[in-house]
Formats: structure tokens, C-alpha cells, sequence
């Protein structure tokens, strides 16, 4: 029988994702739910379904709650700081349940940490992950994009997370083509957290977001413009260092160039497939856990419409 | 008469000149290596 699936949230990633599950599979039944009209908890729309991806604007730690109670399995795209530390805490009730809860299964997460799972295979230890990023999906992923600015980054440092200011700690980063280079600042991303649930060894693990001047400038003002439909072509740079068996330092840098939402789309689809194969174990899974078949995970991603590369050194002829 | 002559002189140095450089540049070939390339993963 095949798998019943649901998708809460009516913005532009909630439509690519419901788009792609449905391209992949013929005749899998996909429900969409707006949260805002129902109750998850009660819901009989949801009754039978296996997998319900969390795409909505807002918080998602309530709705998921709602739906680990019910032992749906949860794939969540958010990436509110809050929200998501309050995800993190919920391994328990999904292990509980015997359900899947991916928490960060978008772009700025889950790609940057299942790219650096697979990067780090060319390590014998790594020391530090830098993540940047570049662009926006919907209006509610750019008004997230405004909010980050002003808040507060947090980083892990020395074995401790820190706090900074957003907006500041500038450094030229270089997305793959056609982005190109940008002027990238800490911001307050949730991928740090994410990240150090999967790589605890790792010392230092940071997340910059582009931004220009006006970016800046207004970013503890409401939006004086209201945001696009969509983004352009948006980038994620992971960059690992470490050591190799030798104890050469190395580095190496992965990324993608694509529009936000469907980069999110599809790695939040790659999640899905994942759990209905039966490849995770209940319980909490973040982006880049070791004990994850994150290779597989990649190639769904890429069959479904995102291109993975990797920095290769100073182009020469 | 000699305006013209001098107006001739100087298209064909100018000419000369651009031939010069136009050949004379090193073009070649885009970079082959390096720069941005699709990660491999590992078959099945």
C-alpha cells in the first residue's frame, strides 16, 4: 500500500515539496493542511497518514508535538532558533511514539549538514565547519531572513556556544557560479545548534548569511518593501577543516547554487523517502547524524533537481 | 590634401596598433581544473 503523506503549509516550499512527492511517486496520495484552520491534533485528514512535512510559516514545535502524539512521523523545514532548540528536546516523545522527528530538513541545515557528513569522509578529524549562505524562498523565509539579521547569532566556539550580534563579523565568501561572491555576517541561524547535535567533536561551528548595506542598515526596522514571490538563485557554502590520516591540515568546501525553495524542497522530500524506506530509526534525527545513510539521502537530492559540488582549488588551465 | 594624408596615417597606425595587440595576445584556453565542480557520490 502506498504511503500517505501530508503536507502543512501553503507557501512556496510547502508547494515545490507537494509537487515533487507527487512527481515521485505515482498515485501517492499527498494531503495538504493548513494548520492555521485545523487542528493537528484531532484532524481527521491527517487520520492514516505516515509522513507529514512541516513547511508552514511559524513555529513548528506545537504542530509537531500534535503529530508525534499521534505517531505520524515529522519532517520539519523550520528554522527559527527557538523553535528549533524546542524540537531538539523532543527526541524522547518521538522514540516514544516509535515516529521519525527530522528537525532542519530544509536548505540551511539539512543540505549544509548532510554535505558536511559526506565531506568529512576525507578527513581523519575535523576541527571546524563554516556554513554560509545566501538567498531566500518565499515572502515568510525573507521576513526570517530581515528578522536574523537583528538578532542574536549564535555560534559554537571552543567547546561552548556563543553569542553575538547579528550582523556583524563580515567575511567575503564565494558561492558556486552564477552567485558568485558576496559579503556574508553572522546571523541568528539555528545550524550551528543542528550541526554540533551531529558533530559534537567538532570545535567550532559558525553560520553566516549574505547581506548588503540596506540589509543591514534596516534590519531592526519592518520591512520597508514587502518581499518577492520568490528569491533569485540562492547558495549554501559548507567549508570543513581538519586534519587527513597524516595530520596535514586540509580543507574542503561543498555547495550549491539553486533557487531556496526548491534546494529546501527537495532536501525535505530526500527526508521522506528516507522515512518510508525505514532507514532512520524513531526517535530525533538531525542533518549530518553519523548513524544516517546520508549518501543516499544526497543522491535523492539530486534526483530531485539539485546539483552538489564541491570547491575543487584555483581554477587553472 | 594633407589633412587627408595625415587623417590616413593615423587610421593606419591605429590599425596597426589593434592588429598587433589582437594577435599578439595571449588568449588560450578557460580554465580547465579547478573553480566549482558537481560532488561525486559514492554508487549504490
Amino acid at each position: 500500500m502506498s504511503p500517505r503523506l501530508a503536507i502543512v503549509g501553503a507557501g512556496v516550499v510547502a508547494r515545490r515539496v507537494e509537487k515533487r512527492l507527487a512527481l515521485a511517486h505515482d498515485g501517492r496520495s499527498v494531503v495538504t493542511v493548513d494548520s492555521r484552520l485545523v487542528d493537528l491534533a484531532t484532524s481527521r485528514r491527517l487520520d492514516g497518514v505516515d509522513v507529514v512535512v512541516l513547511a508552514q510559516q511559524g513555529p513548528h514545535h506545537p504542530a509537531a508535538v500534535a503529530l508525534l502524539d499521534r505517531g505520524i512521523h515529522v519532517v520539519s523545514v523550520g528554522d527559527q532558533v527557538h523553535d528549533v532548540a524546542a524540537l531538539l528536546e523532543e527526541g524522547d516523545r518521538a522514540d516514544s511514539r516509535d515516529a521519525v522527528l527530522v528537525v532542519g530538513a530544509g536548505m540551511w541545515s539539512g543540505l549544509t549538514g548532510l554535505m558536511a557528513r559526506h565531506l568529512a569522509g576525507s578527513f581523519a578529524s575535523i576541527d571546524e565547519i563554516h556554513l554560509a549562505l545566501h538567498g531566500t524562498a518565499g515572502p515568510a523565509c525573507a521576513r526570517q531572513h530581515h528578522r536574523a539579521l537583528a538578532g542574536t547569532a549564535v555560534a559554537f566556539d571552543d567547546g561552548a556556544f556563543t553569542s553575538m550580534r547579528a550582523g556583524t563579523g563580515r567575511e567575503l565568501v564565494w558561492f558556486p557560479e552564477p552567485v558568485g561572491a558576496y559579503d556574508c555576517y553572522r546571523a541568528e541561524l539555528p545550524a550551528p545548534m543542528v550541526l554540533h547535535r551531529a558533530f559534537p567533536q567538532v570545535e567550532r561551528i559558525t553560520a553566516r548569511m549574505s547581506a548588503n548595506r540596506r540589509d543591514r542598515f534596516t534590519s531592526r526596522l519592518p520591512m520597508l518593501t514587502p518581499p518577492h514571490k520568490e528569491g533569485g538563485v540562492g547558495a549554501c557554502r559548507v567549508e570543513l577543516r581538519g586534519a587527513d590520516a597524516s595530520g596535514a591540515r586540509m580543507t574542503v568546501i561543498g555547495g550549491i547554487a539553486e533557487m531556496v525553495a526548491t534546494a529546501a524542497a527537495a532536501t525535505a522530500c530526500a527526508y521522506v523517502e528516507a522515512t518510508i524506506r525505514g532507514s532512520m530509526r524513531p526517535g530525533l534525527v538531525v542533518p549530518g547524524e553519523e548513524s544516517v545513510d546520508t549518501t543516499s539521502i544526497l543522491r535523492d537530492i539530486v534526483r530531485f533537481g539539485v546539483r552538489l559540488q564541491e570547491f575543487t582549488g584555483v581554477p587553472n588551465s | 590634401m594633407k589633412f587627408v594624408r595625415r587623417v590616413l596615417a593615423a587610421l593606419t597606425a591605429t590599425l596597426l596598433a589593434a592588429a598587433a595587440i589582437r594577435i599578439g595576445g595571449s588568449g588560450g584556453t578557460p580554465p580547465q581544473h579547478g573553480g566549482w565542480q558537481p560532488l561525486d557520490l559514492p554508487d549504490p
